[in-house]
């Protein structure tokens, strides 16, 4: 696997439709790059777009959304975003999911069993009944659920939040994908199951050799667990690059402003943060209905020159760092 | 598997106290109907001696309290005493019409559901189509025509001018042909407005169903849309439908009630409606009864059904209990 090309996300344009008003332009020109058994965070912040990027890779997007542009490379195979069939045909096979909210995202009304024989049904077509349920058990035990066969019974409301997201895991495991989509996986669970919930998606990770995105607003998840980090705000990317660089020097203003409203990640750098308890960006996401044709956080930034709004930065390598991109003109 | 039991147990307890609650209140009730079977039966001819005679064979002599208790206690045996009219025990009366009424009742059920549901989820999976926009006003004018001007329409078209099927009756005893062509019209009849309810229903319970973060959970995995759709998305849609079942059967009993007397069928309703008319108490409270239990038993069957789908439903039940 180790040899195998990263999965790469190019250009994806998405726009949300609603009668009376002009599209929202929720994504404009993401791309992704995300290196084999890597992690990879996309991080910003509520209503950057970040859950549409996974949505749209999946081929699971609101039907109000409409697909402008984009491009999936997986292995040898360039997936076109815009069609809806090739990339349902990467679901459950290339790509598989970890969703946000454990308690909603299992079938209340079918057993433990019936979700992950649902998926070996469609991974392993020729398996026997016996045959799945023994990988089914085998599964739940590897992502730390005991008394495994008890559980294939249980229905989804029998088990706390934590078993619930692990028994999703334990689907991924046995779906076995090129890439694990964690979107805001421990968002909805308490500080110390979020943990451990983070231990078994890197085992997964270690065992099936897939690569994760790992979709989230925390800046300690993405600190803690991340090889690579892209920053995401208003729906563009502007800053991409290994972890450890990005937080020690980031590359654009956006990166810098919330690490330094992150406590937890900031708190050992800057004593400032300390005194100040909690820091804010003064100003709101700009409106996606009606973009200007400058630099996307301009009107928020503290560095903005008058350059800034003279035109659309692009999304460009540093000269000196060739693995780390910026929007940023000022960071060239 | 015993727990299941114990909540079925209380159900059908709790049941059985609706049924005798149902009872007296109905038994007293038609206290309040004026006039008697003597002056009915009898007319200006009826004398004192007379309405005590029968008062006294009927048990109406006795006090209230008395009267109810007495209907009780043989109403358990099964013992509804006898039409003084007729002369037959009034069970047999009940148990010789009682399989068309269901036969009626419950045909009605079974079409709305074989036309409702598939139109409903047709309509769910595709929404804004031409097909469901054409549902949406279909069931309206489906669920507001009432059903005897359908009734009569029904007669008039298919009876009266086409002559295809036969104006009143419940056919002949034993030939299943004559009695299937009898239930056509007042099944349909009675089906009607239900066909449009179960359809709006599901095709709601299913929409909302299909928006779910578990649907979109076996779509991740690749699950094929027929099976999310037919497998693991009905199942949860069925639990309002389920739900609403006992309440259409009762309404369609009671929808029955009166088809059978457009329809000149014999039934509970032909039995019913002619003991009111004569203030025969003793056969009105004895056909009531039976639609109570009939009503009452279909909505404990309704109960354990949603059960079976819905494993939440067990345990919220047997919590409230305990």
């Amino acid at each position: 696997m180790t040899d195998s090309p990263p999965i790469a996300l190019q250009g994806l344009s998405v726009d949300f439709l609603s009668a009376g008003e002009p599209p929202a332009r929720a994504l404009r020109d993401v791309s992704l790059t995300i290196p084999p058994r890597s992690i990879v965070g996309l991080v910003g912040e509520s209503g950057s777009g970040k859950s549409t990027v996974a949505m749209a890779m999946m081929g699971l997007l609101a039907p109000n959304a409409r697909v402008g542009a984009g491009r999936i490379d997986v292995g040898a195979r360039r997936i076109d975003c815009t069609d809806g069939a090739a990339l349902a045909g990467l679901r459950g096979r290339d790509f598989a999911m970890v969703f946000q909210d454990p308690s909603a995202s299992l079938n209340p009304t079918f057993t433990i069993g019936a979700h992950l024989h649902e998926v070996l049904r469609t991974r392993s077509p020729g398996a026997t009944r016996a045959e799945r349920q023994e990988r089914a058990i085998e599964a739940l035990r590897t992502v730390g659920i005991d008394r495994p066969d008890a559980r294939m019974r249980n229905h989804p409301h029998e088990l706390s939040g934590g078993m619930r997201q692990r028994v999703v895991i334990a689907m991924a495991l046995l779906a076995r994908p090129r890439l694990l989509i964690a979107d805001e996986p421990t968002t909805a669970l308490d500080v110390t199951v979020e943990a451990q919930v983070m231990a078994e998606i890197v085992a997964l990770r270690d065992q099936i050799g897939c690569s994760i995105l790992l979709i989230t607003h925390s800046l300690g998840l993405v600190a803690r667990y991340c090889d690579h980090v892209s920053v995401i705000y208003a729906g563009e990317v502007l800053e991409y690059g290994p972890v450890a660089e990005v937080v020690r020097a980031p590359a654009h203003p956006y990166s810098a402003d919330i690490f330094a409203c992150d406590i937890e990640i900031d708190a050992p750098r800057a004593p400032a943060a300390a005194d100040q308890r909690f820091r804010i960006i003064p100003g709101n996401l700009p409106s996606l209905r009606d973009l200007p044709a400058a630099c996307i956080y301009a009107p928020r930034c503290r560095k903005a020159v008058p350059a800034c709004m003279a035109g659309h930065p692009a999304l460009l390598p540093l000269t000196d760092e060739p693995e780390r991109e910026t929007r940023c003109i000022l960071a060239r | 598997m015993s727990e299941a039991l114990g909540i079925i147990w209380r159900r059908v307890l709790t049941g059985a106290l609706t049924v005798v609650g149902a009872i007296t209140l109905l038994f007293l009730l038609i206290r309040f109907v004026p006039g008697d079977l003597a002056s009915i039966l009898y007319g200006p001819r009826v004398t004192d001696a007379l309405r005590a005679s029968l008062a006294e064979r009927m048990g109406t002599d006795q006090p209230l309290p008395v009267q109810l208790v007495l209907f009780l206690s043989h109403a358990v045996r099964g013992d509804f005493g006898i039409n003084v009219i007729s002369g037959r025990p009034i069970l047999d009366e009940i148990l010789g019409v009682l399989p068309n009424t269901l036969a009626l009742a419950f045909s009605a059920l079974g079409l709305s559901l074989l036309i409702g549901f598939p139109l409903g989820a047709l309509a769910a999976v595709r929404p804004g189509s031409l097909a469901d926009r054409i549902l949406g006003v279909l069931s309206v004018v489906l669920i507001t025509t009432p059903s005897f001007v359908v009734a009569i329409l029904l007669l008039l078209v298919f009876s009266l001018a086409l002559d295809w099927l036969p104006v009143a009756g419940a056919g002949t005893p034993g030939d299943p042909v004559d009695q299937l062509a009898h239930l056509i019209l007042p099944t349909t009849a009675l089906a009607v407005g239900w066909i449009g309810y179960l359809a709006r229903l599901v095709r709601a319970s299913l929409l909302e169903v299909l928006a779910e973060a578990h649907v979109r959970t076996l779509r991740a995995y690749g699950v094929p849309e027929w099976r999310v759709i037919l497998i693991y998305a009905l199942r949860p849609a069925l639990i309002p439908v389920v739900a609403i079942l006992g309440m259409a059967l009762g309404d369609l009993i009671g929808g029955a009630l009166f088809a059978e007397l457009i329809f000149g069928r014999p039934g509970l309703g032909t039995l019913a409606y002619n003991a009111v008319v004569s203030r025969n108490f003793a056969v009105v409270q004895a056909t009531t009864t039976v639609i109570v239990l009939v009503y009452v038993t279909a909505n404990i069957a309704v109960d354990i059904l949603s059960g079976l789908i819905d494993p939440r439903f067990r345990r919220t039940e047997g919590e409230a209990a305990r």
